[in-house]
């Protein structure tokens, strides 16, 4: 029985990215739909997601589900025979939603003003992602992934915002590798996996992109 | 069974979600009042990275973050499920249960608000309640159906902290012929006995709240 699974998408989105690494992992076939947010917002990602308006969006046998940790989570549920993504003990798996929660509440907004600010707020922002990734790196230890010997929930929610990672080092001066070493490894090691490098975007593109979009927020 | 604490503080909507999930699941615990000007070692120990409560404490391990923790309920007690079995309809519920989580933050900042950062806050409140009522509200007399589920406990903090929001930040939301559905959730929410019986007092949440209004909070 196919199992028609469609993932509305934009290249760009960490969240959408977190989404196609997790269904690489569980092998599921699904049909991509790229969704040209720089446009007007197609009618079906406005059926899909009425409430946000948002990418991603997985639809499954024609019902949506929308915000990709509740994605994560449904697709675990769904695809059960492989690649476990949250861990069964419930306090591991609480811990596990715990940092995905942390993760979303700061490292994306932060991580976005150290491209849309300059000056003293930069200076503040890089102090505060600096904050992030020790508590990360600490988190991390010296297991391989987060998730401990494989890859899992907490990996797979932070992966997608090392494609920026170069575009940071390189307006803020600073390098990720000299401070953060685990965190670098950790990202090679990530990399390796045929399920993530074939759904991060290529870090270069990346910082086309955000170069290209500062210039019309008046950077450089 | 090993034991369960819970630190909390008594006007925190966030510390009652996890109180009535407790009390629904008939999970027995002690509960420790904090105070957030003087936190409590046990609380910093327990909750180094947001130092903030709720925190559960079960064995000897601490679990933080309201939501995480209703989750981490659900999972180690399965009486009286408060989720649905299927994954689409739990993909639902957690929707729903984000959705008012980020997005009723709003109506806190309409209260802590002054001027047109008030006004703002006001239509987004707006928006949001029309949304529950719309999109999220059928039928049913919960969220979830006949029982309650994560999604009322969730949103419970509209059922009772809104009302003294409103009433001292002078601005009415909730009007009953505007949002009939939500209204009439909220009365079958405060009328669960679980629920009646766990609910901070109307006058004394008016003597917490009313002299910060129109002032943003201090961590």
């Amino acid at each position: 029985m196919a199992d028609e699974v469609t993932l509305l998408d934009f290249w760009l989105s960490p969240f959408g990215m977190r989404v196609k690494i997790a269904l690489a992992e569980k092998e599921v076939k699904y049909e991509y739909s790229e969704q040209n947010l720089m446009n007007r917002k197609s009618d079906l990602l406005l059926k899909m997601n009425p409430v946000y308006k948002k990418i991603p969006v997985l639809v499954h046998h024609g019902k949506p589900v929308c915000e990709s940790l509740i994605i994560l989570q449904y697709i675990d549920a769904v695809w059960k025979g492989k690649a476990p993504l949250l861990p069964s003990d419930p306090y591991e798996r609480a811990q596990s939603m715990f940092w995905a929660d942390f993760i979303d509440r700061k490292v994306h907004d932060i991580s976005k003003k150290l491209w849309t600010t300059k000056g003293e707020e930069l200076e503040a922002a890089k102090k505060d992602f600096f904050e992030c990734l020790e508590l990360l790196e600490r988190e991390l230890g010296e297991k391989p992934y987060f998730g401990g010997e494989a890859l899992g929930y907490v990996d797979i929610a932070l992966l997608p915002f090392s494609c920026g990672f170069y575009t940071y080092e390189t307006i803020g001066d600073f390098s990720i590798e000299a401070r953060f070493p685990k965190i670098r490894a950790w990202v090679d090691r990530c990399l390796k996996k045929e399920s993530v490098a074939k759904s991060l975007a290529e870090p270069e593109k990346v910082h086309e992109f955000i170069l290209e979009t500062r210039k019309g927020l008046g950077f450089d | 069974m090993a034991e369960v604490k819970l630190l909390g503080t008594w006007p925190s909507p966030f510390s009652y979600r996890v109180i009535w999930a407790l009390k629904l699941k008939g999970i027995p615990y002690e509960y420790f009042e904090e105070d957030l000007s003087n936190k409590s070692p046990l609380l910093l120990q327990c909750n180094p990275v947001h130092k903030k409560i709720p925190v559960l404490i079960h064995g000897g391990k601490s679990i933080c973050e309201s939501l995480v923790i209703l989750e981490y309920l659900e999972d180690t007690w399965p009486q009286n499920p408060l989720m649905p079995d299927d994954p689409y309809e739990r993909a639902l519920a957690r929707f729903w249960v984000k959705f008012v989580e980020e997005k009723g933050v709003a109506v806190w900042i309409m209260f802590y608000s002054s001027g047109e950062e008030k006004e703002k806050a006001v239509e987004d409140s707006l928006e949001m309640l029309r949304t529950l009522e719309e999109h999220a509200l059928g039928k049913k007399k919960f969220f979830c159906g006949d029982k309650i589920s994560l999604v009322d406990i969730a949103c419970g903090w509209i059922a009772q902290w809104l009302e003294v929001l409103e009433e001292v930040a002078g601005v009415k939301l909730v009007e009953p012929q505007k949002f009939p559905r939500l209204h009439k959730w909220i009365e079958n929410f405060k009328d669960e006995p679980i629920i009646k019986e766990n609910l901070p007092g109307h006058d004394e949440m008016l003597v917490y709240f009313k002299p910060l209004a129109g002032k943003a909070p201090s961590r």
